[in-house]
């Protein structure tokens, strides 16, 4: 017996990102993955008696730079807290991280959307220490289930920044994208290889649901290991549709935390009720305020040019918004602008790059735009095969496309309708199948003439003259 | 005949250079003394080989770290820990040519002011072995004034140089904080340890602190320091000091040490100074509660890493968290059991504000008192410790009577300022210690008032039943 | 008065990983209560409007460039390791 109650979704996500900077977080230390365990490691990582840490000046800055790009306040004063638990993989038991004075807050991502942008309030951006890694194993020559924990350190200490937004996320679908876009940006930034396999992008989704048009936050549970975007909008799916039922059967939403099993987006999650931990946050003793100056702000800022939400949108009021969206997110939207500005019609190099030029493989880096604009413009002027050839070598250093534009389509009816009397003449027996009703032989015309023309004919050109030719 | 009792750095270092002596005559006159005292004394957990070369010798407190030679903390925990590197003040000894002569006893994780909490054993006080040598760098002053080295490395985080340094009769400096790097050595209190020498006199003093301080890339807490100056002097025209109220008239102060003291400051008078009341109303009062809220507090966090893991102890266990309690059940003596549960309390949910908190809150106004002060005096004086030392066993089992042995280092240790101890008369034939603090970065000033001081009172160092 | 009761002591003890046997239990929870009690006495200050002194001197900024120094060889790194295993620091289970 339900009533029929409109849901909405409630989402918050919490995400990880590892800075690809040279060294750790707090010291000095390759910060470099894969390497042989336990040897990218020194006192401070090891957490030995007496170390000490030492922040990194680039993380710091590039944290910064995250968060402007998020639109965010830079703190004047931020300032590293100690958040204190013990595992394994926490050398000194507790992180360095930071709690009510963060480098950035109250920003907002702007997710473009055919149908209406969306704004995702960011809440915070800080800059904190990864843990080690553990691996579990089995002991063998023990009792059965018997098992130990090892500690690789190599990672311990990698710089990371911690983004959270505000619960302004509403469906699966908006989450996803905000994932994809945020990865993009961090990507184009060079902050990061965010590569969520390599874990060097994590997030966390804090999903709840509430009756449409309230304001109510209700339980929440938190999905945790979910690795990649089309993974995150599945399960969210799931437990969007999950909690509905539960509240639907008059029962009431357990507060949870859904651990997935990367890489398995069929196995449901297992659940666990975590106890609220007290980490005892306190300002870190062995680390000094950051007041970031005005100077740096300003040169970071002047960095950052002009990001993939911004682009999307700017470049939808030329194309459509999709074009302009695969574009974008498909890496190929400054490769699009180069060809615009060199003089190739918008729409047509839109369509070339979107569909042709993305199965080459080549990268938009490598190819010179004034040559492919000419090829974009010379399109419905050269063969259809010499256009596919000139494509596939565009990425060559010192490409030209005047050679092949030089070989031009034969339009001109008055070319063609010699060689195509000759073939009709040469086919009395099709030419009068096809008077008698079978249009599908067209297609021999054509080909025949194109074979007879090397493929340099207009095909459209050819196909209009041989049915006039027929006709008469 | 090399006389360790009496020689100090300074006169080592011109024996040396002028050839009257050879660096193996030097290193091995002081393991020969300590085969004769140390027995009784205990300064020393390990003793180290000579290495070699003709630098001076110098006992090293072992919550230092020394690579290759084992450094406890006083610690079960750390009983058999070796570390892999030296502590940056270790280096810079080094590199200045000093060799390491051992490691001494200390309280348990530095924590304590006796050295009775250490895991190893108390250590004496070479003026009446029955007694403490204070602590919990005990160790340090009872070899320095024990003729087992001619000056050592101590750390201070609530009065630990000065303490002992009061209690055996000899000169210990606490430094501004920040002027001395932490890399290296196991951590009390991030906030407010500090490393400093322990010596015979002030001009070695002077010259130890030079070598140590100075800012390293290694601990961000450090600061350039001004270029150390040593005194020379035996006037202290021009020079005002201040004599808190509060810190000369505590309750629990001995009659004997405020005499010896109010000598000390008449001496200081004669010599040009200018005297004057003060008073830091709150300081006193307040420090040692904020003391033992602030100091346990972060050491519940230095002390977390003690889990059988890495190095030092481990217990067996099941599980991780097992194998974690039980280490730190055997590992730990009751001292740094009590810190680190009253740390972990005043930083818990709920009790953050009411307790660590407010202390750090209290601190400001300890800080602004103590700058109010410095406004119109160059130093302040005290007694450094209220009683001179006690009989072992007296205080062991109420750890409150034991902390309130540094009611009177406490205060400035809170606000990061430096202090001097010298010793400046005996009650009961046992070293009474004057304490001149100044402002922060005002060592050359509080080197030069404690040299002349150190002169007029002619203070002799040697313990006598040792002459 | 500031008391500590039986089960603060033990919540405090597990959070801080320290296993304690019942009469460590009572005998701490006595001395506890007493040094709690001492130290209570910041209460008595009125404090709102003093901020708090998290570092003695008044530095900001201290950091270090990205430029890598050398790593410990392992032989360093597991020293003092209770047990290691190939190149892992091994623990029981966590």
């Amino acid at each position: 017996m339900s009533t029929t109650t409109t849901w909405e979704a409630v989402i918050g996500l919490e995400i990880h990102v590892q800075l690809k900077t040279q060294t750790k977080m707090f010291c000095r230390c390759r910060n470099y993955f894969g390497d042989r365990p336990n040897t990218n490691v020194c006192p401070v990582c090891l957490a030995f008696p007496g170390a000490l840490p030492v922040p990194n000046r680039r993380a710091i800055e590039e944290t910064i730079k995250l968060g402007l790009a998020l639109d965010c306040t830079i703190a004047e004063r931020a300032v590293f807290h100690r958040k204190n638990y013990f595992y394994p993989d926490l050398p000194k038991a507790y992180q360095i991280s930071q709690y009510d004075e963060p480098l950035c807050a109250k920003g907002a991502l702007v997710v473009p959307a055919a149908d209406g942008d969306v704004t995702i309030r960011i809440t915070r951006a800080h800059l904190e220490e990864d843990a080690a890694k553990n691996v579990h194993v089995a002991v063998s020559g023990r009792l059965h289930g018997a098992t130990a924990t090892l500690v690789d350190f190599n990672r311990g200490g990698t710089p990371l920044v911690e983004i959270v937004t505000e619960p302004d996320i509403h469906d699966a679908e908006t989450a996803k994208r905000f994932l994809q876009l945020l990865r993009q940006t961090v990507v184009e930034l060079d902050l990061s290889d965010a590569e969520l396999e390599k874990g060097s992008m994590r997030f966390d989704v804090n999903v709840s649901v509430r009756p449409a048009g309230s304001d109510e936050l209700r339980t929440r549970t938190e999905l945790k290991n979910m690795n990649s975007f089309n993974f995150a909008a599945k399960g969210i799916e799931r437990e969007i549709a999950r909690q509905i039922q539960i509240y639907e059967a008059g029962g009431e939403v357990q507060q949870e935390t859904l651990h997935f099993v990367p890489g398995d987006e069929e196995s449901p999650p297992s659940r666990s009720k975590e106890e609220a931990q007290d980490y005892r946050y306190f300002p870190e003793p062995d680390l000094v305020p950051v007041h970031p100056p005005d100077e740096l702000i300003d040169r970071l800022r002047g960095e950052i040019g002009e990001l993939p939400g911004a682009r999307i949108r700017r470049i939808a009021d030329t194309l459509s918004f999709y074009d302009a969206d695969v574009l974008v997110t498909g890496g190929l939207d400054r490769l699009w602008s180069a060809l615009v500005a060199a003089g190739a019609d918008a729409k047509e190099a839109a369509n070339v790059l979107a569909n042709q030029f993305v199965a080459t493989g080549i990268s938009p880096d490598a190819v010179d735009a004034v040559e492919l604009a000419q090829l974009v413009t010379a399109r419905s002027e050269i063969p259809r095969g010499t256009f596919d050839e000139a494509l596939a070598k565009v990425g060559d250093e010192g490409f030209s496309a005047a050679p092949y534009l030089e070989q031009k389509v034969v339009a001109d009816a008055g070319a063609l309708d010699p060689v195509i009397e000759r073939i009709i003449e040469a086919n009395p027996a099709q030419a009068e199948q096809y008077r008698s009703g079978k249009e599908g032989l067209i297609g021999f015309f054509v080909g025949q003439v194109m074979k007879e023309t090397g493929g340099r004919a207009d095909p459209r050109v050819v196909n209009e003259r041989v049915r006039a030719k027929l006709s008469a | 005949m090399i006389d360790t009792l009496r020689l100090t750095a300074e006169e080592a270092k011109r024996q040396l250079e002028a050839g009257e002596i050879s660096g193996a005559e030097l290193f091995a006159a002081y393991l020969e003394a300590i085969g004769v005292r140390d027995e009784e004394l205990h300064a020393y957990l390990h003793v180290c080989a000579d290495p070699g070369g003709d630098g001076l010798p110098i006992a090293v407190k072992d919550v230092i770290g020394t690579k290759g030679v084992p450094t406890t903390a006083g610690s079960k925990m750390l009983e058999h820990y070796v570390p892999v590197y030296d502590a940056t003040v270790v280096e810079r000894c080094k590199a200045h040519g000093l060799r390491v002569l051992g490691k001494t006893n200390t309280d348990e994780f530095a924590m304590g002011s006796s050295t009775e909490n250490s895991a190893f054993g108390p250590s004496h006080n070479p003026w009446d072995p029955t007694r403490v040598p204070g602590g919990s760098g005990g160790g340090s002053a009872a070899a320095v004034s024990g003729g087992l080295a001619p000056w050592a490395l101590g750390s201070d985080t609530g009065g630990s140089i000065k303490q002992p340094a009061a209690l055996c009769g000899n000169v210990g400096l606490r430094p501004t904080y920040g002027t001395v790097s932490r890399y290296g050595v196991v951590a009390f209190a991030s906030s407010l340890d500090q490393v400093g020498p322990v010596a015979k006199n002030v001009r070695d003093c002077a010259y130890l602190y030079s070598i140590i301080s100075g800012r390293d890339a290694n601990d961000s807490t450090t600061v350039d320091v001004p270029v150390v100056e040593l005194p020379a002097g035996d006037s202290l025209k021009g020079l005002r000091i201040g004599v808190p109220k509060e810190m000369n008239e505590a309750e629990g102060i001995e009659p004997g040490v405020s005499a010896a003291v109010r000598v000390a400051i008449e001496h200081a008078a004669s010599l040009g100074a200018e005297v004057g009341e003060c008073s830091l109303p709150r300081s006193v009062e307040y420090g040692v509660a904020c003391y033992y809220l602030v100091a346990p507090a972060e050491a519940s966090s230095n002390l977390a890493r003690y889990d059988g893991a890495r190095y030092g102890l481990r217990s067996p266990g099941d599980d991780f968290r097992e194998m974690v309690m039980n280490t730190r059940h055997d590992g730990f003596g009751d001292e740094p059991k009590r810190r680190i549960m009253i740390g972990t309390y005043a930083l818990s949910s709920g009790y953050y504000d009411a307790y660590y908190g407010k202390a750090q809150r209290v601190r400001t106004i300890i800080r602004r008192e103590h700058d109010a002060v410095f406004e119109q005096f160059d130093l302040i004086v005290s007694p450094t410790s209220p009683t001179v030392a006690f009989e072992l066993g007296a205080k062991v089992h109420d750890p409150i009577a034991m902390y309130l042995n540094d009611v009177l280092t406490i205060p400035s240790c809170m606000a990061g300022l430096p202090g001097l101890n010298i010793p400046c008369g005996l009650s009961e034939g046992l070293p009474v210690g004057l304490q001149l603090i100044g402002p922060q970065f005002s060592e050359n000033t509080l080197f030069r008032a404690g040299h002349a001081l150190e002169q007029a009172l002619a203070f002799d160092v040697v313990p006598a039943r040792l002459r | 008065m500031a008391r500590i009761t039986r089960e603060e002591v033990l919540q405090v003890a597990r959070l801080a990983r320290l296993e304690l046997t019942d009469e460590e239990v009572g005998r701490f929870q006595e001395q506890l209560s007493d040094i709690l009690e001492a130290v209570s006495k910041v209460s008595e200050l009125d404090l709102s409007d003093v901020p708090p002194t998290a570092h003695p001197l008044e530095i900001a900024n201290a950091w270090a460039e990205d430029v890598p120094h050398p790593s410990l060889s392992l032989d360093d790194a597991f020293a003092n390791a209770p047990e290691r295993q190939d190149d892992h620091f091994k623990v029981p289970p966590a």
